[in-house]
Order: C-alpha cells, then sequence, then structure tokens
C-alpha cells in the first residue's frame, strides 16, 4: 500500500508525481522494502544536494566567472528537486520545514556552505567580494523572493490541509 | 534510528511460526511480503504496519496483541535471555 492511495483523491501535483516516481510500481507494494527504499532515497537527496553545493562553491572559487552559469544551473537542480520533495510533502500534510527537523548542527554547516557560496559568486561576479553593490541588492532580494514564496506555498498548503480536514 | 526500526523491541512472531509448523519462507508468501521482510520482523528490526501485522497474526493463527502485545514482548525476552 503506498502512500498516494489509489481510492483517494489527489490534486494533479501529487498524481504527476506518483507518475515520475513510478510508484504505482509492485516493488513499493512490499512495506519494507519501500520503507528501506525511502530512506535510502532520502539519504541519496542529501548527498546530491551536499556534493552539489560543494561543487559549486568550490567551482566559483577556482574557476571563478567561467564558472558560473554551470554554478547556476547546479543550484537550479537542487532547487528543483527539493521543491518538489517539499512540495509533495506539503500535499499530503507533512511539514518537513518545521523547526524540529531543522537541528542548529545540521543547519550550521549548511549555512556556512551557503555563505562561501554566495561569497564566492559575488567576487566571480564583480572581481571583489562587496565591491558591487548591485550584485549584493540583487542576492538579498532572490533571498527574500524564495523566502517570500516559501512563506506563501507552506500558507497555501496549510490553509489546503486544513479544509480538506474539516 | 531509522524509520523502519522496531527500537529492538522483542515479539511472538518467531514462536507463533514454529508452533504454526511454517517455515519463514512460507510466511512470508503467504502474508505477501519478502522473506527478509519476516526475518526482520522476527528480529525485532522492524515494526510491520497494522495491515501486515493483520495478515502475519491471521496465519498464524494467532491476533495482533498475542504476536506484539506486552506479554509476546516479555515471552520473547525471557525465551532470548534464557538462550
Amino acid at each position: 500500500m503506498n502512500t498516494v492511495d489509489a481510492n483517494r483523491s489527489h490534486n494533479w501535483f501529487v498524481r504527476a508525481a506518483a507518475v515520475i516516481g513510478d510508484l504505482s510500481n509492485p516493488f513499493y507494494g512490499e512495506e519494507r522494502q519501500r520503507d528501506v527504499w525511502n530512506e535510502a532515497s532520502a539519504v541519496a537527496l542529501q548527498v546530491l544536494i551536499w556534493l552539489h553545493l560543494l561543487t559549486a562553491t568550490a567551482a566559483v572559487w577556482i574557476v571563478g566567472a567561467d564558472a558560473l552559469p554551470y554554478v547556476y544551473a547546479l543550484l537550479a537542480m537542487i532547487g528543483i528537486a527539493g521543491w518538489i520533495a517539499i512540495l509533495y510533502s506539503w500535499s499530503l500534510g507533512v511539514h518537513v520545514e518545521e523547526r524540529k527537523r531543522l537541528s542548529p548542527r545540521r543547519l550550521a554547516p549548511a549555512l556556512v556552505l551557503a555563505v562561501l557560496l554566495a561569497a564566492g559568486m559575488l567576487r566571480a561576479q564583480t572581481g571583489h567580494v562587496f565591491g558591487d553593490w548591485s550584485a549584493v541588492a540583487g542576492m538579498i532580494t532572490g533571498v527574500a523572493a524564495v523566502l517570500a514564496v516559501f512563506t506563501t506555498a507552506r500558507w497555501y498548503a496549510r490553509r489546503r490541509a486544513g479544509a480538506s480536514a474539516s | 534510528m531509522g524509520r523502519t526500526s522496531a527500537t529492538g523491541r522483542t515479539n511472538g512472531v518467531r514462536r507463533a511460526r514454529l508452533l504454526a509448523e511454517l517455515t519463514q519462507a512460507e510466511l512470508a508468501s503467504s502474508a505477501g511480503v519478502t522473506r527478509q521482510t519476516i526475518v526482520a520482523v522476527e528480529a525485532g528490526d522492524y515494526a510491520p504496519s497494522v495491515y501486515l501485522a493483520l495478515a502475519i497474526a491471521d496465519r498464524l493463527h494467532s491476533s495482533v496483541e498475542e504476536l506484539f502485545g506486552e506479554k509476546a514482548t516479555t515471552i520473547a525476552a525471557d525465551a532470548r535471555e534464557g538462550m
């Protein structure tokens, strides 16, 4: 039995995700196989995110401006994959961003890497880490936009979950 | 500790299976899971879903309470210590 029950009506996103993830495959019918594979996939997703971030950070500091298009492509890839995972979870009422899941011990290295990557990208783009304030402003605007989209999507998912629960 | 873990809890599945004179493979086949899953359940490494627990109990002519309840846990733990 899968999380996406064929007898329940799900929104188009969950149905599309189930097709992309091949979730109706008989493999997922065996519950322990499914659980173990889910855990393995979670580990693989974390490893992929870290490898992408490390590669992107190393590329901007070592190669410089020439690496920027590839760095943007790497960030877009992990951004899309991460968003799909979060939206899928939200659609089924699981809020992975809740505070208890984000332990400071796990968050700290990610933040350090994010700062290193942002500084490296600024340096590659402008020649100085903080030399071009328009680039800094653009980066801040980008982060604010991502946070705004995240907050809005979270609010919408909670409202939707509340409506289906009542 | 992983989600699939049963936190080391023991249960009465192995005892009931031996009483029913079934192999792990036979129980697995009739419950619709792999033998490895039965091995993991018996070892207390995997907490089955309520549906699988019901299927196992049905095949062993027992109940979920008898197989996974407090009493079964205590008996299985005592049997292990006696090994």
